[in-house]
């Protein structure tokens, strides 16, 4: 069996450069979509950021702060170091402090993003806890089952509420007949607060469900079995054992509802009244119709700390829950 | 259950005989004739299926980069936190400074801004897929093929490509699904006249409401479905990879 | 002629030291193994030798040429992972095939040379299936036969039998012996069963902690160890601590705990005074002989057995000495029924030949 020998490496690199080029593999890798979303994503965040502390244009939009000279055709930035108060200013702050509209919009957006993820929580957790239970050949099934309405348009699911909460509607027709029994008047299901928390729950219910069926999952069943072992009924078995290993989960779903809940602007527009507003909404009004852009970025730049605060908060415990464990 | 019950009401209605969402009338075929006939429609349609294409396309490109990088070099903090945010925060915000931008930079609200807006927030879900896929391969296969004599991009192509190939696929599906559905950042960012398909529905849903909208919104429903089980087929559990 | 040498190799992760200074050479077509616990460092060393890890120092010399920088591709050598890492996406062929394609081999050749060495391994029909549709010991064939087809210089082999039950186990260790004096090609084994590396190798490098304990043929490794970690790894033995109190031309005298004064092997380098152990290995300690006297050439004492373990083939007494000292000794079953067996508690004499008795100077 005499066959050909491979030849040995004649040229031999030093390690420094054969480490060096798996470095500058990693980098080229990661090149391209760090470039794109420092564009698109980074420098529009930062340019919002900036665009709170200006002032508004004449038709709407930004005070310009590069403009073009008629006459030559250069741009010619506007600011100078004499006038920098025309174009930058803190009004959008104080507004949005002075009036209390805002903040009780602020409050309100809170408010809604707060029960749907409790409801959520409430809904989902059995659910989940459900699925991750049944046998191993249904999970995958009915993981999808749950997910499957998800991948329907989202505008589609708030109007499919809104056909069934009309005054029309089954259901509202069913809920008043029920109450005429008791004497009740009719009650009106749709453009309230009411249906906003229906519509913002059903939406984020498979953010809810996901992270904790993967999470309860991963539970070694024989945990509870050795606390039933040791005595546990089944409230202690479940408070003891399966809950606080599934806090991770629960934190990771209320994130994933809470944040976006609070930020959303379709769902009261579409389905709540005058009185549901939420801070979307006004975001959106001064972007869209007022073109207050100024404004609009201050309320954009409240939302955005909102939304770090929730977020580090959610960190936090997470990481003091996980500590103590 | 309560989670499938509105959207079975939205496909039954469609074939009711009335214009009003109330009751049921009779059996009919002819609000999905309408829609056939609606040039305003077609067009957002057109429009949302070559937006959602080259969104796609694109983004699954530049996610499955992000994947691998996420993956190789899991404790570097700049690319996580530039591919993962655009998932988690409101859409408003993106929406808004998003719309900012374009304006500053000139650029004409259309179609191609559009694109440029999904992608930024298509491109985290892909990463997701990919690198879930990623951490599920066994790495001594790549060693093998290392130590057999291919070179790192000769194992790349051979055997990590191949191996997470239903990982970027379920990802470029998950970035199809998304951007065809896109309503708020498309919202602030189509300008006057470009419209998408959820657009489309939502200034019929405000303005006037006629069971077209319950034909459409079936349509989609099946459309989406039908992408739900290709995604299955190719990459089972690549869904749950998300959370 | 030497065909690997390492000189002087050092690996560290982090804090931990995972090859300390390690030095060995490895004759062409020789069976090497690496055998030590787990987390000695010997799986650290194969992946040097591979080209997977790189060195923080030392050389690596394949045929007088330091591999150090050269990655792994580069690298004559192959290796048979614990995994088999088979790819789950290619047919057994083109598994096999696939250092062939990187070497860019004309396909006719490629097709050859897959068929030939699938015959060598005995799985001349599975070429067109999946891994996944292997069991364990074909998987296992199949990597073997895609390390071994573009003739390496080295083949390296991560623990190949441990997955494996023991029936394929014992077949397959005589497979490996008759492939690799077959092939002719060096092997470096590596692997935490003793029993394996006795009977595969030509020689074994036994570690310990990143360091080399002793290195040479299975004989030398079992009758002659080196050091208490040594005896104790492989087979069973007995060890007690002991001072040499004389030495005499070709015997030497310890006193060794619970034995008190006896005679045992000379070994170089050792001196009066010296403290160290003495290693007895229980298969040459007689159980139940009566006690004649003692002429020197044999240690004989007396205990009581405390208890016996029956073992099929042999059993193993547990016997304790006056001052509570247990010693273990072995005895063939067959012996056995012509002896008699003893049970707990029954008094016997014990007696060994003092030759068998080595000490270790650590």
């Amino acid at each position: 069996m005499a066959e050909r020998r491979r030849p040995l490496p004649v040229q031999l690199t030093r390690r420094p450069r054969w480490h060096l080029a798996a470095r500058l593999r990693g980098w080229f890798v990661s090149a391209p979509p760090v470039a794109y979303l420092l564009v698109f994503f980074a420098a529009p965040s930062l340019i919002m950021v900036v665009a709170a502390f200006r002032v508004a244009g004449d038709y709407g939009g930004l005070l310009p702060l590069v403009d073009t000279d008629p006459a030559t055709g250069a741009m010619r930035w506007q600011v100078r170091l004499d006038n920098w108060r025309t174009f930058f200013t803190l009004e959008g702050f104080a507004r949005f402090f002075a009036d209390p509209i805002y903040l009780e919009v602020f409050a309100r957006s809170f408010g809604y993003a707060a029960i749907t993820t409790l409801i959520c929580l409430a809904l989902g957790y059995p659910l989940a806890w459900m699925i991750a239970r049944s046998a191993r050949r249904h999970r995958e099934a009915l993981i999808l089952l749950v997910v499957l309405p998800f991948w329907s348009n989202f505008l589609i699911r708030a109007y499919a509420w809104m056909i069934l909460l009309g005054p029309q509607g089954v259901l509202s027709r069913a809920v008043n007949a029920a109450l005429g029994w008791f004497g009740i008047g009719p009650v009106q299901l749709l453009f309230n607060t009411f249906a906003v928390v229906v519509v913002l729950v059903y939406v984020h219910l498979p953010f809810m469900v996901l992270p904790l069926y993967a999470n309860l999952e991963k539970h070694d069943p024989a945990l509870v079995d050795a606390a039933r072992d040791l005595n546990a009924n089944a409230w202690h078995c479940f408070w003891r054992v399966t809950w606080p290993l599934s806090l991770p989960g629960v934190w990771a779903g209320a994130a994933l509802v809470f944040i976006p809940a609070l930020g959303m602007f379709a769902v009261p527009d579409l389905v709540g009244g005058t009185s549901s507003l939420m801070i979307g909404n006004v975001i959106k009004q001064q972007f869209l119709d007022s073109r207050d852009w100024p404004f609009g970025s201050v309320l954009s730049l409240m939302l955005t700390l909102a939304v770090l605060a929730a977020a580090a908060a959610a960190a936090w415990v997470a990481r003091r829950g996980a500590r103590r464990a | 259950m309560f989670l499938y019950l509105p959207l079975v009401v939205v496909v039954a209605y469609s074939f009711n005989d009335s214009r009003l969402n109330a009751e049921w009338v009779g059996f009919t075929g002819r609000w999905y004739v309408t829609l056939l006939h609606d040039e305003a429609m077609l067009l957002a349609a057109r429009n949302s299926l070559l937006v959602a294409l080259t969104a796609s396309v694109v983004s699954t490109v530049l996610g499955t980069l992000a994947g691998l990088a996420l993956y190789r070099r899991p404790r570097q903090r700049v690319l996580p936190i530039l591919v993962l945010t655009p998932i988690a925060i409101p859409e408003v915000l993106q929406g808004v400074s998003l719309l900012i931008f374009f304006v500053l930079m000139n650029v004409s609200l259309g179609l191609v801004s559009i694109v440029l807006s999904h992608v930024a927030f298509c491109i985290g879900f892909v990463a997701v897929v990919v690198r879930a896929r990623l951490q599920g391969l066994d790495p001594s296969l790549i060693e093998a093929a290392r130590d057999l004599g291919a070179t790192p991009w000769q194992a790349f192509r051979r055997v990590t490509l191949p191996l997470i190939a239903p990982g970027i696929a379920a990802g470029a599906l998950l970035a199809f699904t998304l951007s065809l559905d896109d309503f708020v950042i498309t919202f602030f960012t189509a300008g006057p006249e470009a419209s998408t398909l959820p657009l489309q529905i939502y200034s019929m849903i405000r303005i006037a409401v006629t069971p077209e909208v319950n034909a459409v919104s079936t349509l989609l429903m099946a459309l989406t479905l039908a992408l739900a089980a290709l995604a299955g087929r190719i990459a089972p559990g690549a869904l749950r990879g998300r959370a | 002629m030497t065909n690997l040498a390492l000189r002087g190799v050092v690996k560290r992760f982090g804090d931990v030291l995972a090859v300390d200074d390690v030095s060995l050479d490895v004759g062409a077509g020789e069976f090497f193994t690496l055998l030590g616990p787990s987390g000695c460092g010997k799986t650290t060393l194969l992946r040097l030798i591979a080209g997977l890890e790189q060195p923080d120092a030392g050389a690596v010399l394949l045929d007088g040429v330091d591999l150090v920088g050269v990655p792994a591709e580069k690298r004559p050598v192959h290796t048979v992972f614990q995994s088999y890492a088979l790819f789950p996406h290619l047919s057994v062929a083109r598994n096999i095939a696939f250092p062939l394609e990187m070497a860019r081999v004309p396909r006719a050749e490629i097709e050859r040379r897959v068929a030939a060495v699938l015959d060598d391994v005995q799985l001349g029909g599975l070429a067109r299936r999946m891994p996944d549709e292997l069991s364990g010991g074909q998987r296992q064939r199949v990597a073997i036969a895609r390390a071994l087809v573009d003739r390496p210089r080295l083949l390296l082999l991560d623990e190949p039998l441990g997955a494996l039950d023991a029936k394929l186990r014992v077949q397959m260790k005589f497979e490996l012996v008759k492939l690799q004096r077959e092939v002719g090609i060096t092997f470096v084994y590596v692997t935490h069963d003793q029993g394996e590396a006795l009977a595969l190798s030509h020689r074994i490098a036994v570690m310990n902690r990143g360091r080399l304990e002793q290195v040479g043929d299975p004989r030398t490794i079992y009758e002659r160890p080196a050091s208490r970690f040594v005896a104790d790894f492989i087979g069973q033995c007995n060890l007690l601590d002991a001072t040499v109190r004389r030495i005499d031309g070709d015997t030497m005298e310890l006193e060794a705990s619970g034995i008190g004064v006896c005679a045992a092997a000379v070994v170089a380098g050792a001196a009066a005074g010296q403290r160290g152990t003495l290693a007895l290995r229980p298969e040459a300690i007689e159980i139940g002989v009566p006690l004649v006297d003692a002429t020197g050439a044999r240690v004989q004492r007396r205990g009581r057995v405390r208890d016996a373990l029956y073992e099929g083939d042999v059993t193993f007494y547990t016997v304790a000495l006056d001052d509570g000292t247990c010693l273990r000794a072995m005895q063939p079953n067959a012996d056995a029924r012509r002896a008699g067996r003893f049970a707990a508690g029954a008094e016997v004499g014990l007696a060994w030949p003092s030759d068998a008795g080595r000490f270790l100077c650590s």
